[in-house]
């Protein structure tokens, strides 16, 4: 029943693609996020649905959508040299079987992610597919939260529907990712166009915000809880009323508290010390084993790399009568627990400076319009909070990229190519100038400033001056055009 | 039973947000916020031309 109702679903989308294309590119991030030939039993769990749809929403962009719009940007160049990269270290990596089987889904996440922002160049589009991936992921949340609230939750137990704990269904994952989209579900709360900020859209989206909190308890993750807190310092630099906010965000952390499980508590207590850890400790020293393997391997050794490390874990702790207990443990083929020594293990020195540049770039692009828009109201009100919002979503994605390895999560390249289109944009419609260190600026001579050529013998026979020739072309100066014109036409 | 009613609710919101797509005017083209708004101007009729109505 599951299987028909998801193919359902599928067919709808695709019969109403064909009438607005855009839908397909909706179509492939629900595909991405929601995976539905997971959650299937058997019909979808075949087809391959997301080469199916990434066909269509390039077939789709061909026929019927603008290409004037679409600029290639640096971030797009940044992310293509990536992709290179990976192309070049799975080709000699040092496990080239597990290697290609990572290649497989990663060169899809950012090859879409190259292409999505030419798709985005007006504002229902990107409120669309922000509500796409917002509603895609509230399939998961949901699930997640209301299993919590039954007390169906607990480290590594919490059923998302799937037995494979992999991809957005594993728990660190999730809880990360349900606690960076609330600056996005509350944004979409106060300045939505496509679901109007309501009633029934502000019930909704609360609601979904709380079962966003809701799933770093589910699962039980410390992930969650540090992104938690991350959100929270965040949000009070976005609050207009701070003190209010830190009443209730206090009052909000009082009344919780007694009401979470022990096992969350005592799982959360475990944050303090890492010594006597075995989860931290683990993690020290595979980080230790990476940076020793990448002063030797500079370009990395591939995808699933961490299969060859063999560590040696320092579990040292102090009993409750003072006594030091030394004690050591010995694991291999631990994975990184953190994306930055993922993608140093991985993709070298290149690869880290690559992926730190993607992100650090749009989180201070983000920066920017925020403060250049920020005390705009009416029209253009809503660009500042977008750009508040996407920036906090990643700030938290990176905060929660320290303890799992997400570094090619393909739904933070969407979000990266949601700010990618989201700043083109503003840079074309709001028509403010904000900063930008790419944009080239056009001087085409006279060309703006003077009539047309064939109305400039008129112009000169009124005025007495001579018809200028190839002078259009010269560069103008960049202080006082009209001044600078004026003197020539009297010259 | 969760399982399924978060399924429903969730690709319910989705079909809804797809309609939406289909319907919405500017997905492809984003409208002129300009703020000028000009009145169209209808020929008049030539009968009414005539008798000076």
């Amino acid at each position: 029943m599951r299987d028909l109702f998801l193919i359902g679903f599928l067919l709808s989308l695709f019969f109403l693609g064909f009438r607005r294309p855009f839908i397909f590119v909706c179509g492939y991030v629900y595909i991405d996020i929601v995976s539905p030939q997971r959650i299937s039993y058997y019909l979808l769990s075949s087809v391959p649905l997301s080469l199916i749809f990434f066909f269509l929403c390039f077939a789709g962009w061909a026929m019927a959508d603008d290409k004037t719009k679409a600029k290639f940007t640096v971030r797009q160049g940044l992310m293509i040299a990536l992709l290179l990269q990976c192309f070049y270290t799975t080709k000699t990596a040092d496990f080239p079987v597990e290697a290609l089987g990572k290649w497989d889904w990663v060169w899809k996440a950012l090859v879409f992610a190259i292409f999505l922002p030419v798709t985005l160049y007006t504002r229902a589009r990107f409120e669309a597919l922000l509500a796409m991936i917002l509603l895609s992921l509230s399939s998961i949340i949901v699930v997640g939260a209301a299993k919590t609230m039954a007390g169906g939750g607990g480290y590594g137990t919490l059923n998302l529907m799937v037995a494979n704990n992999t991809g957005l269904y594993e728990g660190s994952i999730i809880s990360a990712v349900a606690v960076c989209v609330i600056p996005l579900i509350l944004f979409m709360s106060r300045h939505g166009t496509i679901f109007k900020p309501g009633i029934l859209t502000k019930v909704y989206c609360y609601s979904l915000c709380l079962a966003c909190a809701l799933i770093p308890v589910g699962t039980q993750a410390r992930t969650g809880l540090v992104c938690l807190a991350m959100l929270v310092m965040l949000e009070l630099r976005a609050a207009k009323r701070r003190m209010l906010y830190i009443a209730i965000v206090a009052a909000i952390a009082v009344a919780a508290v007694p009401m979470l499980p022990k096992s969350y508590t005592e799982r959360m207590n475990t944050i303090q010390g890492y010594k006597g850890d075995a989860s931290a400790g683990t993690r020290l020293a595979v980080w230790k084993w990476t940076l020793d393997y990448v002063s030797e391997h500079p370009f990395g050794g591939g995808f699933m790399v961490y299969l060859q490390n063999k560590i040696e874990i320092d579990l040292t702790y102090t009993t409750a009568d003072g006594t030091l207990v030394h004690a050591k443990g010995y694991d291999f083929a631990r994975a990184f627990h953190n994306s930055y020594f993922e993608m140093l293990g991985e993709q070298g020195y290149p690869g880290l400076i690559l992926f730190l540049l993607i992100h650090l770039t749009g989180i201070v692009r983000m920066e920017i319009i925020y403060r250049e828009y920020r005390k705009d109201e009416g029209e253009h009100g809503w660009v500042s909070p977008l750009a508040s919002a996407l920036q906090h979503a990643h700030l938290i994605y990176l905060m929660g990229a320290s303890f799992v390895g997400i570094a090619f999560q393909p739904f933070i390249y969407e979000i990266v190519a949601l700010e990618i289109g989201f700043d083109q944009y503003v840079q074309r419609n709001v028509r403010k100038h904000v900063w930008t260190p790419f944009r080239v600026r056009k001087h085409r001579g006279y060309a703006g400033q003077l009539p047309a050529p064939e109305t400039q013998p008129v112009l000169a026979a009124e005025t007495g001056a001579a018809p200028r020739g190839p002078e259009r072309d010269r560069p103008l100066p960049r202080w006082g055009k009209q001044a600078e014109i004026d003197r020539r036409r009297n010259s | 039973m969760i399982d399924t009613f978060s399924l429903v609710l969730s690709h319910l919101l989705m079909f809804i947000l797809a309609v939406k797509i289909v319907v919405h005017p500017d997905v492809n083209t984003e409208p002129d916020v300009s703020g000028r708004h000009f009145k169209q101007v209808i020929p008049r009729a030539r009968n009414e031309e005539d008798t000076g109505a």
